[in-house]
């Protein structure tokens, strides 16, 4: 399976990525939301799973740009953090199942439970 | 609180008022003793004159009878009229020469009558408009018989309707020692006053008063005519005419007294013995004491004048002192409201205006203080601020490496993936993972500090059934009873829907609840409890633990407070339990507070949430 990973910390990235390596899936690394808008673009995922806290563009921001350009088709996106968001359209995407909260902290064998369950 | 100007004004009123009071007494007394004792004298004197004045003119008629050139002709003709036949020739010229002699008399003292009487009663001659009868001549007669003065008999005063008349009579003897008869003389009284020009009345009230006793009716007759009575005889002065009947148990004086009337008078009085009667001087004490009043008036007018121009110039004068002073004060309350703006023009006396200079120098120091004081907490609140992000910030730094390390220490336990580890190292890599477990945790009770204090956690608030809730507190707490078997219980009895943010006041009970599972010893018990109160709800969590001295109990709730702050003391953690809760609860409108006693008993902590929040 094909993942895609968005955290601007790079330590996290390395050991998401060698976790998902193990479990022989291949796992894209993007640190910043404009990056990880272009590989969506241009590059097809089973999932996003993705860190809310990033600097320059949030990632909140980047759902909505998905969203409006009709990239989340099809497509299964994980939110990665810890409390509970205030934003209201969030919280509407979560509650259509287009986007799945994961509240941290999680077993990194639960997170990966989730993601290729999708 | 009493005005300044009541000051002022009692004591200007105690410094004039009193000494002039006092003043006024002395002069009162004073003038009223020297107007009494002028009315003394004046009416002594005029007893004393209008006595005089009657005692001369009886006196002067005594001697006229006794002394008269007339004497021997009275001899000779009346000798004549008694000793030779009636209506001879010479009966007719002694009668004539008689008639025109006594005439003469009549008309020069004013006598109302003369008469010439036997003694045996027989009229020989009367000079008169009325008639007698001989009845009346001799009641004449044994009238005069009461007392002499130098041969001259004399009569009381008598009423004889319509007038009081006085007698007087000499006994004529003839050349050969036979006693002939009686001259007698009887004056009008009113012509007596006339004749002497007695004076009765003076000023409004003052009066000069005859009397003698009247045998016929044992009372006290008047015999000068009176000013508050048509009556001359008055029969009963039981209480009254007292001066009168002073002067006829024949005394001499004067004083204070009530007269016919019953007026208060002063009188003098005195007895003459010649008439046998009392005269008595009198004036009514209200017209004496006249100008005793009129003193008085003045005195009661200067005085009200004096104590109305003292309260206004007091007022007046306080006033020029106040005034400034209320400004003053006006204006301090002014900068108690942080008004600054704010400038005294310095009026009234050079003190007040020495103190306006000094009050705006304040003010103007004060405002400076403030602005520096101002710009100086708007930059501790910056401060304040950035820290609070800083510490916020550095736990968020501080918590991200813990991820990867807690997700390499996972692959490395996890069976299969990079291979496995022996017993031993599977032990270290699961304290490794436990304690960065730990140290994730504190961070994120810093961070939850941090974010509580800038105000950047979101609350929202929901209707709550609190018998499910507190039935949730207690489930999800069970199992952190079972290392010390605790006695863990719910005694909530109510069940009724609440509104408030349930995730909030979850936290609020897990802070509560670690507290009492670290201070319980084990086997203790923890209780937790939620109750209905007048504006809404209060829970509590109770323990039967080591309680807490009143001491501690002020500072439980403050950030990072250990009761036991010995390097090596029993219980771990950071003290934010209490300060979390409390910022939770007070945001939602509530209180938190510890309510039980000492040391011994354990504690229960208790927060209310008010109906209102929502």
């Amino acid at each position: 399976m094909k993942f895609l990973f968005v955290d601007d910390d790079p330590s996290l990235s390395e050991m998401m990525c060698l976790f998902f390596e193990k479990k022989d899936d291949t796992l894209v690394i993007a640190d910043n939301a404009d990056s990880a808008y272009d590989l969506i673009k241009n590059t097809s995922f089973d999932s996003i799973i993705l860190d809310l806290a990033m600097p320059k563009v949030s990632g909140v921001d980047l759902i909505y740009r998905l969203n409006k350009d009709g990239l989340m088709d099809g497509k299964k996106i994980f939110v990665y953090t810890a409390a509970p968001f205030s934003e209201k359209d969030l919280n509407e995407l979560i509650e259509n199942g287009i986007v799945t909260w994961i509240r941290k902290p999680i077993p990194l064998s639960k997170l990966y439970e989730l993601v290729s369950a999708a | 609180m009493v005005h300044f100007n009541v000051y002022v004004i009692s004591i200007v009123l105690v410094l004039t008022v009193l000494p002039l009071t006092i003043f006024s007494y002395v002069m009162l007394d004073y003038e009223q003793n020297s107007i009494f004792n002028h009315a003394l004298t004046k009416l002594d004197r005029i007893t004393l004159l209008q006595s005089s004045h009657m005692q001369t003119y009886f006196q002067e008629r005594i001697f006229d009878i006794t002394a008269t050139s007339d004497l021997s002709m009275l001899r000779e003709n009346f000798d004549i009229l008694v000793n030779s036949e009636v209506d001879s020739e010479e009966y007719i010229i002694a009668k004539d020469i008689l008639t025109h002699n006594l005439l003469r008399i009549k008309n020069t003292y004013g006598y109302s009558e003369i008469f010439l009487v036997t003694l045996d009663n027989t009229v020989m001659l009367e000079l008169t408009s009325h008639l007698y009868t001989d009845d009346d001549h001799s009641k004449l007669i044994s009238q005069i018989q009461n007392h002499s003065v130098d041969d001259v008999l004399i009569s009381s005063i008598h009423y004889h309707d319509p007038f009081h008349e006085l007698l007087f009579g000499k006994l004529i003897t003839s050349y050969d020692g036979e006693d002939l008869g009686y001259l007698l003389f009887e004056l009008h009284m009113h012509d007596f006053y006339e004749l002497s020009s007695f004076e009765f009345e003076f000023e409004n009230t003052g009066e000069t008063v005859i009397g003698n006793y009247n045998d016929e009716h044992s009372g006290i007759d008047f015999i000068s005519p009176l000013r508050y009575s048509e009556t001359y005889s008055i029969d009963n002065f039981e209480e009254s005419a007292l001066p009168m009947k002073l002067a006829l148990s024949k005394e001499t004086g004067h004083g204070v007294s009530i007269d016919y009337a019953g007026n208060e008078i002063l009188a003098s009085w005195t007895y003459l013995p010649l008439l046998d009667i009392g005269i008595v001087s009198k004036q009514n004490l209200d017209e004496i004491n006249t100008p005793f009043y009129s003193f008085l008036l003045v005195l009661f007018l200067i005085t009200t004048a004096l104590i109305v121009s003292v309260i206004l110039l007091s007022l007046f004068f306080s006033g020029r002192l106040l005034f400034p002073i209320k400004k003053l004060k006006k204006m301090a309350d002014a900068v108690s409201n942080d008004n600054f703006n704010l400038h005294i023009v310095p009026s009234g006396p050079s003190e007040i205006q020495s103190i306006s200079k000094s009050f705006n120098h304040m003010i103007s120091t004060l405002q400076e203080d403030r602005k520096t004081i101002d710009s100086q907490i708007h930059e501790l609140e910056k401060i304040d601020v950035q820290k609070a992000e800083f510490a916020a910030m550095t736990s968020h730094e501080l918590k991200t490496p813990l991820v990867p390390i807690q997700g390499y220490c996972e692959m490395l336990l996890e069976s299969g993936l990079i291979g496995d580890l022996n017993e031993e190292q599977k032990e270290f890599v699961t304290k490794i993972q436990s304690n960065s477990s730990h140290l994730r945790e504190l961070i994120e009770r810093i961070l939850l500090v941090q974010k509580l204090d800038l105000g950047k956690v979101n609350y929202s608030c929901n209707p709550v059934n609190i018998k499910k809730f507190m039935n949730d507190i207690y489930l999800d707490h069970s199992a952190m009873m079972n290392d010390k078997q605790i006695k863990f219980t719910n005694s909530t009895l109510v069940d009724f829907d609440f509104t408030f943010d349930e995730n909030k006041l979850k936290e609020v009970f897990t802070n509560l609840i670690q507290n009492s599972v670290d201070f319980v010893p084990n086997n203790g018990k923890i209780t937790i409890d939620a109750k209905k109160s007048d504006d809404g709800i209060v829970f509590s969590v109770s323990d039967n633990g080591i309680g807490i001295s009143k001491e501690h109990q002020n500072h439980l709730f403050k950030k990072f407070y250990q009761v036991d702050t010995s390097l090596t003391r029993e219980h771990d953690g950071l003290g934010l339990g209490l300060s979390i809760s409390r910022s939770i609860v007070e945001k939602l409108g509530g209180k938190i507070w510890i309510s039980s006693g000492d040391e011994s008993s354990g504690i229960s902590v208790n927060f209310s949430i008010p109906k209102d929040v929502s």
